[in-house]
This record gives C-alpha cells, sequence and structure tokens, in this order.
C-alpha cells in the first residue's frame, strides 16, 4: 500500500544572472533555514527529518562531490541518509515522494542548487554530456541540440519562427508578476527575432538564460504532513521516462518520452481530461519551441497543433489552463533545478501564495522537468491541495 | 612512442584527451574574511553560539547545531599535532596544475581552543613528526589573499 505525500513546505532564491558574492552554501542555507523554521523540524532521523534528497551536477560545481557543500545544510554526521539526483530537479522531488510513498521515510528534505554562471560557458559543460569517440569531435552541447530539434519541429509541422517569438514574448511577460525571475519585461515579437542568433533559428531572447539559484522543499507522509501544516500540497501522480540518447537515434520532431511520462502521472493521479482537469501547470521551456511541443507531448494538443493552443489564448493568465503564471524558465532557471522550481510555483498556486501571478482557485496542478540533450528526459508531477484530491 | 598493441599483436587506438572547465569560485563574505586576513598572517575561525565550537577554517554554519556562527575567533599561532601522513605519490596542485614535489606531509593539528584542522607540515622525516609536537605556520612572503599564502606548519623551537 502507498503511503500519501504531500510538500509541507517550499522555498527558492530570488535567480540571478551571477551570484558572485555567495557560495553554495551561502546561497542554500537561507532556504532550509526557511523550510525548517516553518515547519520546526529539526534533522533528527524518526523524529524529524529522516533523509535528504539533494540536487546538483559536478561539472558546473567543478567538483567530484556536487553534494558535498550541502551535507551541513541537510543533517550529514545525524545518522540520516542522503542522496544526490544529478538530473532535473522534478526529480529529486519524484524520488523524494517515492521513499515517503514507499514507507522508508516520512519526512524527507529536498535541497537542489546550480550555479551556471561559475563555469566560463554553459555549453562547455553540456558539450561533455556526449561520448567523446563522434558526437564530441562534432562539437555538440545542449544548445545546439535544442537548435536541431528545434528546426526538425518547426519544419516538420510549418511553423514560422515568428508564431514561436510570440512565446519568449508572454513567458517575459507573466515572469513581471514574478519578483523571483531575472528575465522579464515588454518585449515584442520583433525584439526576439532580431536578437542575437544562437543556434538557428534559436535566438537569444527564445533561449534561457544563464542563472544562479537554489530550491529548498520538505516532504511528508499523511499524518506528519497535517501536523506540519494546514496547507499541504498533495503529490498525486508521477512519471518520467526517457529516449535514446543518440540523437541519430530520434524522431527530434516528436516527444514520445514525455507522453509516456504524462500518461504514467495521469493515471496515478486519475487524470483523463488534463486540459479540463488542471487549474494551473508549469512546464520547463528552454527555447521557445519547446512550449507547444510539449503540449503535444502533454496531451493537450495533437502534433503539430500546440501553436494554436497558444495563439487562441487556452494557456494564458486567463485561459482554460494557465501555463506558467510564474514567467517559467526562460525567464531564467538553470539547468538541472527548473523542475523543482515548476514544482515550488505549483506548491505556491495551490496554498493561495502566489502572489501576483495566482491562478485563482487553483485546485489541481501539473509541474514539468526535463533533462538530457533536447528533450531526452522528462519527469510530470500533478500536485493538488485537499480541494484538488490527495488520492 | 611506440604503438600499443593487444594479445594479438593488433594496434589499439585510444583518444587522448585533456578536459578542462574553466570557471570561477565565489569567495563569499565568509571565506573572503578568512583569505583577506592570511595577507596579515592571521588565521581566523568561527565560533557557535549555541555549542561553543570554534570551526577552522570557518564555516557558514555551526554543522552540529545548524545555526550562523556567532562571531569571528583569531586563531593562535600555534598549534599541535593530532596525526600525521607523509604522501610519496605525486599529485597535482589543483590551483596551478603543476605537479607537487614528493615526499609531502599532510598534518592534522588541533589550536588550543579545540578547533581541528589540516594543512602541510614542511617537515617529511617521519620520525621527528610525533602527535602531541607543537607547530607555528610558515607564511609566504609576498601575500595575496589566497590559500597558498600560508605555505605550512613546522615543528616550533622547543
Ligand atoms: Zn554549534
Amino acid at each position: 500500500m502507498l503511503r500519501n505525500v504531500a510538500i509541507v513546505s517550499a522555498h527558492q532564491t530570488k535567480f540571478d544572472g551571477n551570484k558572485a558574492d555567495e557560495r553554495f552554501q551561502e546561497m542554500c542555507w537561507p532556504l532550509v533555514k526557511k523550510c525548517t523554521e516553518e515547519t520546526g523540524l529539526a534533522f533528527v532521523p524518526g523524529r524529524g527529518i529522516d533523509f535528504a534528497i539533494t540536487c546538483s551536477d559536478d561539472f558546473f560545481d567543478q567538483r567530484t562531490i556536487s553534494d558535498g557543500p550541502m551535507g551541513d545544510l541537510v543533517g550529514a554526521g545525524r545518522w540520516g541518509g542522503e542522496e544526490k539526483v544529478a538530473t532535473d530537479g522534478a526529480m529529486a522531488v519524484l524520488y523524494a515522494a517515492a521513499t515517503i510513498a514507499s514507507g522508508h521515510y516520512d519526512i524527507v528534505i529536498v535541497l537542489a542548487h546550480a550555479k551556471e554562471s561559475q563555469v566560463d560557458s554553459r555549453n562547455i559543460v553540456t558539450f561533455h554530456a556526449f561520448e567523446p569517440y563522434y558526437s564530441r569531435f562534432l562539437g555538440m552541447d545542449y544548445t545546439k541540440a535544442l537548435g536541431i530539434q528545434a528546426d526538425s519541429y518547426l519544419t516538420k509541422w510549418g511553423i514560422s519562427e515568428e508564431r514561436i517569438a510570440a512565446i519568449p514574448v508572454r513567458a517575459a511577460k507573466n515572469g513581471k508578476n514574478n519578483p523571483l525571475a531575472l528575465r522579464t519585461g515588454d518585449i515584442s515579437t520583433a525584439d526576439v527575432m532580431k536578437s542575437k542568433p544562437i543556434s538557428s533559428p534559436i535566438k537569444e531572447l527564445d533561449l534561457y538564460p544563464v542563472s544562479d539559484g537554489a530550491v529548498c522543499m520538505i516532504l511528508a507522509e499523511e499524518t506528519k504532513a497535517r501536523a506540519l501544516t494546514d496547507k499541504p500540497v498533495w503529490i498525486t501522480g508521477y512519471g518520467n521516462c526517457y529516449d535514446s540518447y543518440f540523437l541519430g537515434d530520434r524522431n527530434l520532431w516528436e516527444s514520445t518520452s514525455l507522453t509516456r511520462a504524462a500518461r504514467s502521472a495521469y493515471r496515478l493521479a486519475g487524470i483523463t481530461d488534463p486540459l479540463a482537469q488542471l487549474d494551473v501547470a508549469e512546464i520547463s521551456v528552454q527555447a521557445g519551441y519547446q512550449e507547444p511541443f510539449w503540449y503535444e507531448g502533454l496531451g493537450w494538443a495533437e502534433p503539430g497543433k500546440g501553436i494554436e493552443l497558444f495563439e487562441n489564448g487556452d494557456t494564458d493568465m486567463k485561459g482554460r489552463l494557465p501555463v506558467n503564471p510564474s514567467g517559467g524558465q526562460l525567464c531564467g532557471n538553470p539547468l538541472l533545478l527548473s523542475g523543482a522550481v515548476r514544482a515550488t510555483e505549483c506548491f505556491l498556486q495551490l496554498r493561495n501564495e502566489a502572489g501576483k501571478h495566482q491562478v485563482k482557485g487553483a485546485k489541481r496542478a501539473l509541474a514539468h522537468g526535463v533533462a538530457g540533450p533536447a528533450g531526452q528526459f522528462h519527469a510530470v508531477l500533478i500536485l493538488g491541495n485537499d480541494e484538488g484530491g490527495k488520492k | 612512442m611506440a604503438t600499443k598493441t593487444d594479445k594479438e599483436g593488433r594496434e589499439l587506438v585510444e583518444i587522448r584527451y585533456e578536459m578542462g572547465i574553466p570557471g570561477t569560485f565565489a569567495k563569499g563574505p565568509i571565506m573572503g574574511y578568512f583569505l583577506e586576513k592570511l595577507k596579515e598572517k592571521e588565521l581566523w575561525g568561527t565560533r557557535c553560539g549555541k555549542c561553543n565550537n570554534v570551526i577552522f577554517p570557518p564555516r557558514v554554519l555551526c554543522p552540529k547545531c545548524m545555526v550562523d556562527m556567532a562571531e569571528w575567533v583569531k586563531m593562535e599561532d600555534f598549534a599541535h599535532i593530532v596525526t600525521f601522513d607523509v604522501v610519496h605519490f605525486p599529485t597535482i596542485n589543483p590551483l596551478t596544475g603543476e605537479m607537487r614535489p614528493v615526499p609531502y606531509t599532510s598534518l592534522f593539528m588541533v589550536f588550543p581552543n579545540g578547533a581541528g584542522f589540516f594543512h602541510f607540515g614542511i617537515e617529511h622525516d617521519p620520525e621527528k613528526i610525533k602527535p602531541g609536537k607543537k607547530v607555528v605556520p610558515v607564511w609566504a612572503d609576498k601575500r595575496e589573499g589566497r590559500p597558498a599564502d600560508l605555505l605550512g606548519w613546522v615543528l616550533a623551537e622547543e
């Protein structure tokens, strides 16, 4: 029998282009303090926080134990355990939820951090994700992979770059209501179109900016969650799936892995009509083309028709299913962190604490994270407040 | 260079690759203060207001009590050896990319206020190094607020 799991506390930093005045611990410690003070929990396995899941990347942090600096913050030496997730942060949340649902632990802390600014180039890090015999020689990195996939997707469905340019425009507009967002404001599709070309057809304003930040959250099983907060946010469904590592194996214009991840999450949460049953969604969009693409993978639109859902306003703040009220990753969340930020944003929405970007009366939400080159890996979480069914 | 071959004499093709991910580490206010004080030949740690433990080099929080450190503490200019190791295999100094000369000595020491730490020992003769012996710091002539400002520790004159 699986146990019910809720997020009881979640905090995120402001996202900046370069937190030059903070080391990893200094960036993360205030968040841990907020979560532990809010819940009154201490790191005492069996009587407080039982276990920790951290999320970070060795190459970005330039050390082979990127969770090393996190030990002091998540109870190292207190006889609990810790595991590191080195992929998208949604997986850290999913992992924490699984350890609780299975009965291994009652209360788990999740701490995710990334400072993309610390390395001279984000692309040098993602270049190293590829094997050395063939792809590295070709200079492959995640930005280039995004460009190849964007070309493939737009060509397949005959979508113009101008139509995609509207996506970062809305992201920047939504982001204006999110005080933690980095790149926001009033921009036009013309601004996007004439911004610096990065990896055709992706342009500077069309690509998520380099940023630094962290997320901390605490998850608990039902009885303890009820004692820790009046507004638990239940994780009612989750799923993940990954596609082939080698780009040449994939039809880059389709996202089978997202479809499968979503199907698994929907099944657990009892969702049969996502557009009708979800009230808000936070999805990880690293470059503009991914927004309609992910709509399709999530089962919200037919292949090639995601852009129409966007254009007819269905996913605007006042639409049927508001998507990325926070502005999303295009406003600046580092690789690895986006899924955890999306889950935190859903947590805020479902507690009616999202401030100026609150979706009124949101009861059920979807958070999505992506990792690997060109959307290779996807994780989907379904969350609900007490009215959104704890399942 | 001779061609490498397998048991059947076939050439083994390998790809030589040197990886580099250049970047910049932020010092932050705590480590920044510590490094800055090295210029003045001063060693500073932090004290926890709850358990009173002093931690050296300084840290953002007390890992035992999980609270912010309460105050800065100037360390004494001597310490005592707890244990040591003389290292005979070559390792790279990550800050310069050069090989360290061998042998070199790692000393584990304790300050009079109880803070344990490790650093280089200038002495490499294991017969002369003993737990409990008193050691003093050896400073670089030119100090720039970098870890290498403190060269190591040497046995104090008896
Ligand atoms: Zn203490």
